[in-house]
This record gives structure tokens, sequence and C-alpha cells, in this order.
């Protein structure tokens, strides 16, 4: 009798352990599913519409489905897509674009009964037509850029793009742009079918989705979205990855778990999980992963993106934004992350541009200029304190307590104000701010629209929430408009940058890399500046 | 009947008056606030007795002030839950049955069925994010519970015999309960209050995902644990050796509590 | 039993009257949350006008009370509107994550149940395991419910990674929300375990229980007829107050957890400032519980003799 309980107990204990090592060692659910690569997603997918897609993250997804125009490979080269060629007018106020031939949509029945069609110059109309209908939420990248948005927005047809024939499109702008095809290379603007008109609203993108890419919907719903690779895609490609699963688990360290188990494929590694993953960097500049990820590659890769701190110019006077934009360390923030993941940057246009130079040659920071300064300064937050908004989003809260603690060593005290994202973005609308945290990631490829977005006093105060208005940087984004051809484009960005330091609306402070850790069995994996993986080249080993 | 008071009162007392200024000062020493990023993610060691934060903060300096500031700001809520329930509860109690009580009720009723975490989300963007306003809020709406045992007692006392007694000598209805009735219902809510201790504290992890609670870098027990487990991939002392000392505090409070005025269910009882 | 049916029926109308009261509540405490739904769609990018042509989409702009009006008018035909998110009707939404959170909290339930019977079987039958085994299970209440929950699936992840936590589409049946009920039932197993072994320890100094093993009864006959009996009022109520705090910590969990089910559908929605959805979920969330509460009600007068109807 007394034995029988300590038996109970043992059995009991082997019982709940023997539970928790079968869990533990349980194959993951699609193992053994051929050339399937799954990938972990970070938010919800509510619609898969290009002209819907604000979210990053989403992006990355309907980067698989759909071409536009033109796109970036992993150079950040523009490379023709679904135009063939194109060509400018000597002003360079008149692009003509050749669709390529032969290029399907995928499988559908919006083309009953062939299920299937050919690109013509109709659907780029379409397409850009639709960019300015209310079914779009991404006006604002073509506003003010091709002739006629006005009009458009107001219900008539877009009359600056014509198609000249099936096979070409004429798009006229209202002032002359040599780098006008960087702009098409977002995702964002990514070639729809024109009977995309005959469904009813929010339709496509949710029930039907249909594109050009390597890659076309096989279920979407809101945690999961499964696409199999394009049998008829225009492009030669090496890859096996037929089918794609993009799992939606939203918690970071549940994603990075579910890599090392081997349920997931592709995992992206934001600054958060870095300390997870990365040991540090190894002599020759590599990144290298902890013990624990041993086999695991990695790719690193700049892609387009900066995180500053942005000041209400009207409340700070220009010798105080001067001393924290002088004052702060980069150096020490890019620490924040192992590996190099976080490159400082002084400037908003965003390293690995093709053909752009940004035009500082060293770290800014220099402490003694930046006291003086601020001993010149008059402005409030001197004596009351400097607040600075954060919210929960991109590290910011990190990046926020490690700048109070680097502009207490030249005398200024910063008060930290934790919002949730939404409530910060209001307060920024609504002008009720010192300075704040923001990460953007620009849909631009290019130094001009980038500078405009964020300087321009039209866009006051939305997206240009600093409220800055410099003459000199105006007179620097009117001359850019009439740069003749990218070198010049390139000189006014770069005298822009220097006026922004010298001025600032905000301190920028870093731009992140794109991280992606993958298991030894897929191979070929490459991104481009719009953190869009490109996939169609990705392949998987037989056997792991 | 006193001691029903008394020990939970001097518990009280000493958890969220005395120990954190024992703590507080003993955590200031290690230099909660001082960044470090050379030191970041340490182990725990002798120099980093629970290692360090991401930010090269030592851990237990920011765990003794967490658990400090806790601690006080919680003492702060429950003070303010504590009359709340010992007003409203009475009044609720005593006018049994009138439109008082029916209202009240109601309110608690209401307060009951409202996930808790909203109720505090509202109330804090209109009251404002700093920390006092924050346990402001969670004592408004904490005082339920204590509120229902109150009146329940209130209730069961209206007709007791010694009441009666009073009344029949011609004791004014205010008199009775000032005197008599009330100074009994001091004991069951504040032990109610002292249970729900933990879930306060806890209450800052939620917060934390809705962007409220303590302003970086204040520490707390409940966003240290939350930040901890957010990122324990970097390091497994970040959120466990944070919650050890929660852990603590809690069995010590618990335990402390004299056995016969323990629950093991808060707030179960009456239901009428 | 026609005053037990009255007394039900008062039970339903106070539910009723506090739905009401939760309707009104849900509409005016989301309003006060500063952060505009539009604006939160599109992002910190998007021009004013558009923000100002999607408020006026989702009706946003309209007066107060107007928007009020129409959700009661809504209501009372069944209709809860559409999300502000995605534009797709509420309910359908909100009913197959509620699945996903009533499985756990069912099976958490379940588990709680079934533990703490067993549990207080072999403390009764093996009296030395009991005193080993029962603190360790009080330890359990001292927790709060946040804390327990986020902790176990923390130490589950460092020390068992390979036990997979979250759940997409692509895993259905029973089982797969077993971890995080387990999770789940840590509280409710601590909370029932103790209040039974109270009523248990109560019971076993009475005449009755003395009676029955002067008898010669099998110890585990004077369980389940002496000891069981008695305390079962009090402990099926304890069992129905606590299927909502389950239904709480699940909601935690899957936050923590990303599964799709309510709590992560509340979390999103606040962030997003759907308040559609938010009404839905708390008018939703009132009714389940209002219901649980009247069921309790009723269950209690029926089987307390003590409670008069």
């Amino acid at each position: 009798m007394k034995s029988k309980p300590i038996i109970l107990i043992a059995a009991l204990a082997a019982l709940v352990g023997l539970g928790l090592w079968w869990l533990n060692s349980r194959p993951p659910s699609n193992d053994g599913v051929a050339g399937l690569l799954q990938v972990g997603l970070e938010t919800e997918i509510t619609t898969l519409d290009p002209a819907k897609t604000l979210d990053p993250h989403v992006s990355r997804v309907v980067g698989q489905i759909f071409e536009g125009l033109v796109g970036l490979d992993e150079n950040n080269e523009v490379v023709p897509l679904l135009a063939k060629s194109w060509e400018s007018n000597a002003v360079g106020d008149t692009w003509t674009f050749k669709i390529r031939s032969g290029v399907r949509f995928h499988d559908s029945d919006l083309f009953a009964p062939e299920k299937t069609r050919v690109v013509t110059a109709e659907d780029v109309v379409f397409t850009f037509n639709r960019v300015f209908s209310k079914d779009s939420q991404i006006a604002f990248v073509l506003d003010g850029v091709i002739k006629g948005t006005e009009e458009a927005k107001n219900g008539e047809p877009l009359a600056g793009v014509k198609a000249l024939s099936p096979e070409s499109v004429q798009v006229e702008l209202q002032a002359p742009d040599p780098l006008f095809v960087n702009r098409l290379t977002s995702v964002l603007l990514a070639i729809v079918p024109k009977e995309v008109a005959s469904l009813p609203s929010g339709e496509f993108g949710v029930k039907t989705t249909v594109g050009t890419g390597p890659f076309r919907v096989e279920s979407v719903n809101q945690s999961e979205a499964v696409l199999s690779r394009n049998p008829a895609y225009w492009r030669e490609t090496s890859g096996n990855v037929q089918k794609l699963a993009f799992r939606v688990i939203k918690n970071e360290q549940l994603r990075l778990q579910e890599l090392k188990n081997g349920q997931l494929d592709l995992v992206r590694i934001p600054v958060s999980l870095a300390d997870g993953v990365v040991a540090g960097v190894d002599a020759g500049g590599n990144v290298r992963l902890k013990p624990e990820w041993q086999g695991f590659h990695h790719s690193l890769v700049r892609t387009f993106n900066v995180v500053f701190l942005g000041f209400n110019c009207p409340k700070l006077d220009l010798e105080f934004r001067r001393a924290v934009t002088l004052g702060v360390n980069r150096t020490e923030l890019a620490k924040l992350a192992p590996g190099g993941l976080i490159e400082p940057a002084m400037g908003p246009i965003p390293l690995g541009i093709a053909a752009y130079e940004p035009p500082f040659a060293d770290d800014i920071m220099d402490l003694d200029a930046a006291k003086a300064a601020l001993a010149a300064s008059s402005a409030a937050a001197k004596q009351e304190g400097f607040d600075i908004l954060v919210h929960e989003k991109d590290s910011a809260e990190q990046v926020g307590q490690l700048l109070q603690s680097q502009l207490a060593k030249i005398g200024i005290e910063a008060r930290l104000t934790k919002l949730d994202y939404n409530t910060v973005i209001q307060r920024m609308i609504s002008g009720e701010f010192d300075s704040f945290i923001m990460s953007f990631e620009y849909i631009y490829g290019t130094p001009g629209p980038i500078a405009s977005m964020l300087f321009s006093p039209q866009n006051i105060p939305v997206p240009n929430f600093t409220r800055y208005d410099n003459p000199q940087v105006n007179a620097l984004l009117e001359g850019y408009k009439s740069a003749k051809g990218i070198e010049a484009a390139n000189d006014i960005a770069r005298k822009i940058e220097r006026e922004v330091v010298a001025d600032p609306p905000a301190a920028f402070l870093f731009q992140n890399k794109m991280l992606l850790v993958y298991p030894p069995k897929l191979s070929g994996v490459k991104v481009n500046g719009h953190s869009v993986p490109l996939l169609w080249e990705a392949s998987l080993a037989e056997n792991p | 009947m006193k001691h029903r008071l008394v020990i939970p009162l001097l518990l009280a007392v000493l958890v969220f008056g005395i120990l954190p200024e024992i703590l507080q000062p003993l955590g200031l020493r290690l230099h909660p606030y001082k960044v470090a990023m050379v030191d970041r993610l340490q182990a725990p060691s002798g120099a980093h007795w629970f290692g360090t934060d991401s930010l090269g903060r030592d851990l237990l300096a920011r765990s003794l002030t967490g658990t400090a500031i806790s601690l006080r700001v919680v003492g702060r809520a429950m003070a303010v839950a504590y009359v709340l329930a010992l007003c409203l509860g009475g009044l609720a109690g005593w006018w049994n049955g009138r439109w008082p009580d029916r209202g009240i009720s109601y309110v608690i009723a209401l307060l009951h069925t409202v996930p808790f975490i909203l109720l505090v989300i509202a109330c804090t963007t209109v009251f404002g994010g700093s920390l006092n306003a924050i346990y402001f809020t969670i004592g408004c709406i904490m005082w339920a519970a204590p509120a229902r045992l109150v009146r329940a007692e209130v209730m069961q006392l209206r007709n007791a015999p010694f009441v009666r007694a009073q009344r029949a000598m011609g004791f004014g209805p205010a008199a009775i309960f000032r005197c008599c009735i009330l100074p009994l219902t001091f004991g069951p809510p504040l032990v109610a209050l002292l249970y729900l201790t933990p879930e306060i504290i806890g209450l800052d992890v939620g917060l934390s995902y809705f962007g409220l609670g303590a302003q970086p870098p204040t520490p707390t027990v409940g966003r240290l644990i939350f930040e901890g487990a957010s990122n324990y991939s970097a390091g497994w002392w970040l959120p466990t050796l944070p919650a050890a000392v929660l852990v603590l505090v809690v069995v010590l409070i618990h335990r402390m509590i004299p056995k016969g005025q323990r629950s093991y269910s808060p707030g179960e009882g009456v239901n009428e | 039993m026609r005053c037990q049916v009255r007394g039900a029926l008062r039970t339903l109308l106070g539910a009723l009257s506090l739905l009401a009261g939760v309707v009104v509540l849900a509409f005016f405490l989301f309003r006060v949350i500063p952060g505009d739904a539009a604006r939160a769609q599109l992002g910190p990018t998007a021009s004013e006008e558009s923000v100002r042509a999607l408020r006026h989409d989702l009706g946003l702009d309209r007066p107060v009370f107007q928007q009020f009006v129409s959700l009661i008018g809504g209501l009372v035909r069944g209709d809860m509107g559409v999300s502000s998110f995605n534009r797709l009707p509420v309910v359908p939404q909100i009913l197959p994550r509620f699945s996903i959170t009533a499985t756990i909290g069912l099976q958490a339930g379940l588990i709680a149940l079934a533990v703490s019977y067993g549990l207080n079987l072999l403390a009764w039958l093996h009296p030395r395991v009991g005193r080993c085994v029962l603190p360790l299970v009080r330890a359990g209440v001292v927790l709060p419910v946040f804390f327990t929950t986020v902790f176990a699936a923390v130490l589950l992840g460092i020390f068992f990674p390979g036990v997979s936590l979250s759940t997409g589409a692509a895993d259905s049946g029973p089982f797969t929300q077993i971890v995080p009920s387990l999770l789940a039932s840590l509280y409710p197993v601590a909370v029932m375990t103790t209040v039974l072994r109270e009523k248990v320890m109560t019971a076993a100094s009475s005449f009755w229980t003395r009676a029955a093993r002067a008898t010669g009864m099998a110890p585990s006959a004077v369980f389940h007829r002496a000891l069981l009996s008695p305390s079962l009022v009090s402990w099926i109520a304890v069992w129905i107050n606590q299927i909502s705090l389950v239904f709480f910590a699940a909601m935690v969990l899957e936050i923590i957890l990303s599964i799709p089910g309510t709590g992560d559908l509340l979390l999103s929605a606040v962030q997003r400032r759907d308040y559609p959805i938010l009404q839905g979920l708390l008018i939703l969330n009132a009714v389940f519980f209002l219901a649980l509460a009247t069921v309790g009600d009723i269950f209690y007068r029926r089987f307390d003799p003590r409670v008069r109807p």
C-alpha cells in the first residue's frame, strides 16, 4: 500500500513527460509535400489587390502574384517586366512603353470561356486609371505626375495614359522626369486585367486574384495564403518550388521557433529578433549566426527604408534641431542589432539606390557643435524638456530610450511618451508633438519622389509631418523636375540632402537591412530593394 | 472582530508602503537607467546578478526598482478601490432593494461583463497615460468585486439583532451605520483586494500590448516580463528572473494573510 | 415551481437590461479612444483627402447620435454592420474565431473538472500524496491568470521548442488546440482543486462520513457518496464561474500565441479602431457571459436548497 502512490505519481509524471516529448518531436505537418516552401508572414492578409496593399508585409505576397511594367532585380536595377522596352521623347515628358507579347494572365473564370488571355495595352491603361478610382488607396503614388490626375480623381478617364496600339502605351507627364520609369517599379502599380471592372467592389484580391506573376493563388484566408507555380510564366525559370505557403504568425518568437523546427522555410528577421539569431560579424564583414543556428543560410540585403526622429519644425528652432541632429550617436544606435543589420544614415535617401551616392563621407556626429548649437537655441524644449513620441512598432521604444541617454550627454532632457501606433500618427497629423520616431518603408525607388514626399510644403501635414518649409529645398525640388538626365538629378538630390542636414526637419538615424534566414535545403533566394523576395528561382533540395 | 482588519491592514501598509521604500534605493544603487551598449544582453554573472537587457542595463536593478514602483502604484489603486468599495457597497447594502442598490448593483454587473482591458484602455486614453492615471483608472474599475462583499455584509448586518436593538433604543439609522455596521465591513474587501494584487501587476503586461502602461524607461515588473517574453530568444534570463521576483512578492502576500480569512476563490459568494 | 419560473424570468430580464447597458457602453467607449479608423487603414503616407473620403465611406463623419441610432436599428434587425477594415459583415467574422476560443475554453474547463476530481480522489485515497501535491496546486491560485499562461507558454518555448503552439488553417481537428487548452486550464485546475478540497474536508468531519466509514465502506465509495455529493453544488458553481475566467485566459493566450481567436481579433480591432468589430465583440461577449451567468443562476436556484427562490 505504501508504494502505490509513488508509482502513481511516477506514472503520471512519465505520462506528462512522454506527452511533451512526443509533441516536441512531431514532424512538421506539411512535411513530405514536395516542392513546398513555407514562408512566415507577420500580419494578416485582408486583400491581395495591389491597389490596396499599403502593408509592406503583404506586398511581399503580392509581389509573387503580380507584376508591373518594370521591376527591380536583386541589384536594384530597373528591369523590364511586362514592358519589353521603353523610350522617352527628347524633353522627357512623354514615355512610350512596348508591351511584351505573349504574357498570359493566370487561369481564371474571369476570362470565360478561354480561361486566360494575353496582356494588352488596354490592361495597362485600365490599371493606371484604376489607381485613381474609388477602389484604390494608392492614388498618391502617381498624383500630380501623369497628365490629368486631378480630373481622374473626380472620375474622368486619365488623359495622360493612352493605348497607341494593342502592344504599346503612351504616358504623358505633367513635367519632364528622366527617372519616371523608376517610379513604376513598385508592386502597387502591378498590372491587373481590365475584367476587374466587372467585379463587385472589394472582390478582387479576396475572392478573385489574377496576375501575371511566377505564382498564382490557390487559396487565401486571413491566416494563410497558398500559391502554386504558374506553369505558363513568361520567364525561363530554374527553380523547383511548386507551392508557396505564406503562414501568418504574428508572434515573432514563435515565427523564429517554427523556423528552427523546420515548420517554416523562410523568415525575415527584423531588428527585434536579431539578437536571438545573429552572433555578430566575422572578419570579412559577413554575418555570423549563433551556434544553435548552425547550418542555416542567410542573406542580408539593403532595402529602401529609413528610421528617423522627426521634429515639429514650427515649435523647435533651427539651433535646437541642429543640436539634436549633431548630438545623436548613430554608431551606437547601430549596435541595437548585431551583424550590421542597422546601417547609420544621415539623410533620408536610402543607401542602395542604383547610381546614387549620398554626400556624407563620415558620421556627422559632432558633440561640441551640438552643445554650441544648443547654447544658441531659445527653444522652449530646453527648459521644459524635449518630448519624444514612441510606439510599439519597429523597436521605436528601444531607439527612443537610447536617444534619451545620448541626448542627456549634450544637456537635453528628453522625455518619452509611448502611445499606440495609430494614436502617434494622429498626434503627428494634428501637430501635438515635439518629436516622434518613425520608420518609413519607401515605395519609391528614386531620390526625387522621396524628398518631395517628405519636404514639399504642399504635403503638410501629411506626409510632411515635420511641417518643413525650407525655401532652398523648395527651389531644389523645383530644379529636380527639370533636371536633364540621371546624373544631374542625383546631383540635385545630394544638394537637398546636405541642406536637410544643415537645417534638419528630422534627425535621420539609420536604415534597416533585411535579413532572411533559411535552412540549407533552400537556395536561390533573392531580394530586391522593395523587400520583395524573388522566389521563382528558389530551389528546395530533395533530401534535407 | 477588530483583528479581521488589523492584520490585513498592517500587511497592506508593509507591502505597499514600506517595502517599496526599501527596494527602491537598493535598486537605484545598481543603476537601473544606465545605458551601456557594450554590455548588452549579458547572461547572469558576478558583475550583473540578473544579467543585462538589450540596452545594457542591469536587470536586477530594474527588477528591484520595477517592483518598488509597481507596488507603490498598485497600493494607490487599491486605496481608491477600497474607498469606493466601502462607500458604494455600503450604500447598496444599506438601501437594499431600493434604487441606490439597484443602480449600484447594475453598474457592478456591467463592469463584470465588459472585458476589463477595454475599459482600462478607454479610460487611460481619456485621463492620460501617466502611471498615476492608469492606476487611478484601475482603482475605479476594481472596486466592483470588493463592493459586492461589502454589500453582502451590510445586508446581513442590517437585520442583525443588535442593530434592531439599537433602533429600538432610538439611534438614528445613519449613526448605527457609521458606528456599528461600517467598521465591521473593513476587513473582507481589503483581503479581496490583496488577492487581486497580482492581477493588477500583471495588467501592466496587457497594457503594453496596447502601447499604454509605464512610460519608458521606467521599469515596472509587468513591463519587464512583457519585454522579456517578447525577446526570450535573446536571453532566457530576460523574462524568467523578473517573473521570479513577482512570484516571490505574490507568494509572500498570500502566505501572510491570516489562515481564517483565506479564500481560494475570491469574489465568490452571495449571488444576490 | 412557479416561483422558480418567476425567479428565472426575473434573472433573464436582468440579463437583458444589462445587455442594453453593454450596447450603450460599447458604443461610447470606443468613440472615446483617439485615433481614426480611416487613417489607421490607409497608413501615414496617404493624403488627407483620401482619408476623408474613406471616413465618409465608413459613415464615420456623421454626427455621433446618428451613428448610435443606426447601430440600434441594425441590432434590432439582427445586423451588426460591416467591419471598417475589410467591409465584410461583422458576425461571420467573429463567429469562427469565437468557436476557436470556445474550444480552448471548454477543453480547458473539462480538463480542470477532470484534474480537480482526480487530484482530490487521489488525495483522499492517499493522504501523504495529498499533503505534497496540494500545496503546489494552491500556489497556482496565487498567481494571476495572465501571468501563469504567458509564462508557461514562454517556458514551453524555451525548453520544448518543438511543441507547435501556433495553429493556422493548415491543421484542424480536436487536438490542435490541446496545448493552449492545457495552458489555459492551469489556473482553473488550481482553483477548483482547492475549492473541492476545502468542501471535501468540511464534509469529511461530518457525521454521515463518520457513519459511512464506520459501516466499513471502501474509501473510494466514501468519497463518492458521502463527500462528493454535498460539495457538488459549490464545486460546479465555481466551475461555471471559472469558465468566464478561462475564456479570458484563452483570449490572452491567443494574443501571445497568435491563435486566430477572439482575443487576437480584439487586439487587432483596437489597434485598427474598427468600431463595428469592437462593438460586435463586446456585445456577443456580453451575450455569452450573461447566458452563462443566467444558467449558473438557474442552476443555483434549482439545486442549492439553501437559496430561496
